[in-house]
């Protein structure tokens, strides 16, 4: 299974939607841009995942953009205050996964409702015997 | 054609399930988890933890200026940060003065504000939760809000102290209004919640909290145990009410015969026996107490063994300080040749932060420099261009105990002077962190605060629980400019009595141990008294015969929380002191050191020589050579040491560990024969013994006193027994306790595992309680009785500051250094740069030279304005 260009730039506008999210401090909006562009795909697994990715690396960007270091030393001082091993490393993949399935869950949601949709079926008519 | 709809039921399945987990993860992420906040909020990249806490990324050294509008009135400020822990601030008003150090107060300590104030309010439960409830309950019975307010009401505007605090209050709160919650520091963070804004009240309600903690003792209530299980004369032997052994007292009888010449309350007074006979502190049962975990020991249910766990929750809700011990002196110009030199060391918590934070405060008429407590304005502890001053704690006893009969058909009466008297009521609502509010009636009587959960029949008096002004006092001493003024301002520091001494540079010294000190008229202050109006205060000693020293012949006054008298002093003052060892180490080194200057004072202050080793070695050593001790390693190693206790010496750990077990074999059976145990709470307490006694209480003074003239005296037997015993077979058996002890610590006798900085250090805890977030862990010399005082095993209590100032050129020649650093924040590199400097004896020149020439105002060479 192949991510087509067109899915590549969903996920692009995904990920800084996302971005846009977490700056403005509401990173758990995130399932919004996921839902609205998860409408428009089919239910694959890996796009699914894909939107999950895209919006984990959205949500945790503003971290690294500005005062980075001190950003993760404050990562790192709750991971030791919660006695997490790691330093900010464990504070930083709770974040992204929160922000992960979030986003990835919105678009499952999303594109399950598109897919379960009704769909126009024939009837045939009933042949006269 | 013709058509329907469709649906794919496994598709249908999967949105159900995924919208499902969608919504849990979102709700699930949007509520609190345990005391922590929502994940959602906790995490949030931009606002949550990962926002950068202040001041880590404002906090800028060296010079700057500012222009401070307050009340349509602008001010201009020139502030200078160093690394070293010192905030530098200059302005021609002393409001604006006050404003900033206020403002920079908020900027590096927020969350310790606001601790200390709710932990003294009584307002912990609402950040943390149920868990402080006890801590909130007792400290509000001191009403220490109520008190801050009258005293505040009795302010004049114009006053010094009211220019400060409201000064002060404003610039915290310019502070908190300039940050956005995101940048608040990070407890508020992880607690959830966001600092209300400062006022007036807070400040005095944290000086107040800080006088509590440095006067307060609860030793009447284990000494009334004491006194109910022993014999009056075990009480006699054991718990003399004038120390027993070697002390140097401060305002001897020679040096200041005027404070002796009158006749006193002390011969009215029964030190020996209980006033109140047959008091039977396990009947007060209360609601908290049947609630409490019981041991099968049904003595452990007594009021005393409940109120010491009670005790031990409030003490560690909350590191705040612990009070151990200081030093400080002063040598006159007569002395030394040149000025006057003033050594302190103040001997509390050393924590990260730490409890102080350094001050260069420039304003009008003004130019003092030293240590204050972060939510008070001026400073506490330093020096000004004319005077230096020091402060150590006095013990002086400030608390006493009342049991009030209740009237049995009311129980908001009592009993006092005949009369049903009515206590007076407060009605308090204590909010709670994830819970409903506690509501509490917080009673006090003529005598004192009713204790919580005690039925209301203990009363605790405390000299704090009354208006007084030492705010004014210690602004009062930031400009005074000698010691005669200095002295006068020392007249209005009531409540937590310390041992004043302060040098001018004029080459005078003083030492003035001024405070109230109540006076009973008959019955044993050193136990609980009745309440029913016989034994109330009756007033305070006079101030003429308060101990104090102005100029002495001998050239030097000292202090080390030794007892202020001689015997012969006509007044009850307490009992309790410590047990002098450092006081008679700065005595010996004073009254032997020709022409003393700064260098020999630090020498002085960094001494790690145990003067106890003075007494107890050579009778251990006699003691050793008698037994089959007498040719081992650890015996020689011990003959050849000097008494120090240093990094490397083997000696001193030796040293250590037998002390502690000379004590504990001596006194333990006496704990154990009248049935104060472990479990009674009593046990642990340095009041009756503790696995670390060696610095101070009664029982190590008993213990020198009777191995040098008396080491056959009847009560190195054991009681429990009938042994008997004598000093030398007490001395042997502590020895080879000693080394089985440290054997099982660091293996067979070796010249360097066995070295005294393998097993002592000092560490920093943090301040709240966080390990994670504690300072470094350190090899550090000295012992308890060390003047380099580190307590215990693992210190966590030591020189909380150092100075030394020569008050012939305070400029140049002043010294300091406190552990820790400017910020409270763990990511900052000023949250605990000073400790490994401090721990080394290193000191910082405290007006160093190339600063703005307004930092050098009121000295030679300095600007002729602030």
């Amino acid at each position: 299974m192949r991510l087509t260009s067109d899915l590549y730039f969903l996920l692009l506008v995904d990920l800084a939607a996302c971005f846009l999210l977490s700056y403005f401090g509401v990173w758990y909006l995130a399932f919004i841009p996921s839902v609205l562009i998860g409408s428009l795909l089919k239910s694959r697994w890996l796009h699914l995942i894909s939107f999950g990715f895209s919006g984990a690396i959205g949500a945790i960007l503003p971290i690294f953009i500005s005062d980075a270091t001190a950003r993760l030393d404050s990562g790192a001082v709750l991971a030791a205050v919660l006695g997490l091993p790691g330093g900010f490393v464990g504070p930083l993949i709770l974040t992204a996964m929160v922000a992960f399935f979030i986003s990835g869950l919105a678009a499952v949601v999303a594109s399950s409702f598109r897919d379960t949709s009704p769909e126009p079926v024939a009837i045939k008519p009933k042949q006269k015997v | 054609m013709l058509f329907r709809t469709t649906r794919h039921p496994v598709k249908r399945r999967r949105l159900i399930i995924s919208l499902a987990i969608l919504a849990i993860l979102l709700a699930g992420t949007a509520l609190p988890i345990g005391s922590l906040p929502p994940l959602q909020k906790l995490l949030n990249p931009e606002t949550g933890i990962w926002a950068p806490s202040s001041p880590v990324n404002n906090l800028e050294l060296g010079q700057q200026s500012t222009t401070i509008v307050l009340n349509g009135t602008s001010a201009r400020v020139d502030l200078n940060i160093d690394q070293n822990g010192f905030v530098r601030i200059a302005s021609n008003e002393t409001w604006a003065m006050y404003f900033e150090q206020g403002y920079m107060t908020a900027k590096l300590r927020l969350t310790q504000m606001d601790f200390t104030r709710r932990l003294a309010e009584g307002n912990l439960s609402a950040i943390v939760g149920s868990s402080a409830l006890s801590s909130d309950e007792f400290y509000r019975t001191l009403e220490m809000y109520p008190v801050a307010t009258e005293v505040i009401n009795n302010l004049s505007k114009s006053s010094a102290a009211y220019i400060a605090v409201s000064s002060f209050t404003a610039g915290v709160n310019s502070y908190m209004s300039s940050i956005s919650s995101p940048s608040l520091p990070l407890l508020f963070k992880l607690l959830d919640y966001t600092p209300t804004q400062w006022k007036m009240e807070d400040t005095y309600v944290v000086q107040q909290l800080l006088t509590w903690q440095l006067s307060s003792s609860f030793d009447p209530l284990f000494f009334n145990y004491a006194l109910e299980k022993m014999p009056e004369n075990v009480i006699t032997s054991l718990y003399p009410a004038y120390p027993s052994s070697v002390q140097f007292p401060m305002v001897p009888y020679s040096l200041n015969p005027a404070i002796y010449s009158e006749s006193g309350n002390l011969k009215n007074l029964t030190l020996y026996s209980p006033t109140i006979l047959s008091l039977n502190l396990s009947s007060f049962q209360t609601a908290a107490l049947v609630t409490a975990p019981r041991s099968n020991n049904s003595e452990a249910n007594s009021i005393i063994s409940q109120l010491w766990s009670q005790l031990n929750s409030v003490r560690t809700t909350f590191h705040s300080i612990d009070d151990k011990g200081s030093n400080n002196w002063a040598v006159s110009s007569n002395l030394t040749g040149g000025g006057a030199i003033l050594a302190n060391d103040p001997h509390l918590s050393i924590t990260v932060p730490p409890i102080w934070l350094g001050f260069q405060l420039v304003g009008p008429g003004e130019n003092v420099i030293g240590v204050s407590f972060p939510g008070t304005p001026g400073i506490v502890l330093g020096h000004n261009p004319y005077i230096a001053w020091a402060a150590t704690d006095s013990n002086v006893q400030a608390t006493y105990f009342y049991f009030e009969t209740l009237n049995p058909a009311n129980s908001n009466e009592y009993m006092h002077n005949g009369q049903w008297t009515k206590f007076s009521i407060l009605n308090e609502s204590i909010p709670v962190a994830g819970s409903t509010p506690t509501s509490i009636s917080v009673k006090r009587a003529i005598n004192g605060a009713m204790i919580p959960g005690w039925n209301n029949t203990i009363a605790l008096d405390w000299t704090g629980l009354y208006p007084s002004d030492e705010l004014s006092a210690l602004l009062s001493l930031d400009v005074a400019q000698n010691v005669s003024a200095a002295q006068n301002a020392l007249t209005n520091f009531k409540v937590g009595i310390q041992n004043w001494a302060v040098a001018d540079n004029k080459g005078n010294i003083g030492i003035f141990t001024y405070g109230y000190y109540p006076i009973i008229e008959k019955g044993n202050p050193r136990g609980v008294l009745p309440g029913n109006g016989s034994f109330d205060w009756v007033g305070s000693i006079p101030l003429s015969e308060q101990p104090h020293q102005y100029d002495p012949p001998n050239g030097f006054v000292f202090s080390a929380n030794q007892i202020q008298v001689s015997p012969n002093y006509p007044y009850y003052i307490g009992w309790n002191f410590e047990s002098g060892y450092r006081a008679a180490e700065i005595f010996t080194v004073l009254n032997s050191t020709y022409k003393p200057n700064v260098s020999q004072m630090e020498q002085l202050q960094l001494s790690n020589h145990d003067y106890s080793s003075n007494i107890f070695l050579k009778p251990l050593l006699s003691a050793l050579e008698r037994s089959n001790y007498s040719s081992i390693p650890e015996t020689d190693t011990l003959a050849a040491w000097n008494g120090n206790m240093d990094l490397n010496s083997t000696a001193a750990s030796i040293y250590y560990f037998w002390l502690n077990s000379y004590i504990n074999d001596t006194f333990v059976p006496y704990l154990e024969h009248y049935n104060i145990t472990v479990t009674e709470g009593l046990y642990g307490t340095t009041f009756f013994a503790a696995s670390n006694a060696i610095n101070q209480g009664p029982l190590v003074e008993d213990l020198a006193n009777w191995t040098v003239n008396f080491p056959t005296i009847q009560w190195f037997n054991n009681p429990v027994n009938g042994e008997k015993r004598n000093a030398t077979t007490l001395m042997v058996q502590g020895f080879h306790e000693a080394l089985q002890e440290l054997s099982a610590l660091k293996g067979n006798y070796s010249q360097t595992s066995w070295q005294w900085g393998n097993i002592h250090t000092r560490y920093d805890p943090n301040l709240f309680g966080l390990p994670a977030l504690d300072g470094p862990a350190l090899p550090a010399p000295g012992d308890d009785n060390t003047p380099n005082a580190a307590y215990g095993i693992n210190s966590t209590i030591g020189p909380s500051w150092r100075q030394i100032t020569d008050m012939s050129r305070p400029l140049n020649s002043s010294f300091g250094i406190y552990p820790g650093g400017l910020s409270e924040n763990y990511i900052s590199p000023y949250y605990s740069n000073t400790v490994e400097d401090w721990n080394n004896g290193v000191y910082y020149t405290l007006i160093p030279s190339g600063l703005p020439p307004e930092f050098y105002y009121l000295y030679p060479g300095g600007s002729s304005s602030p």
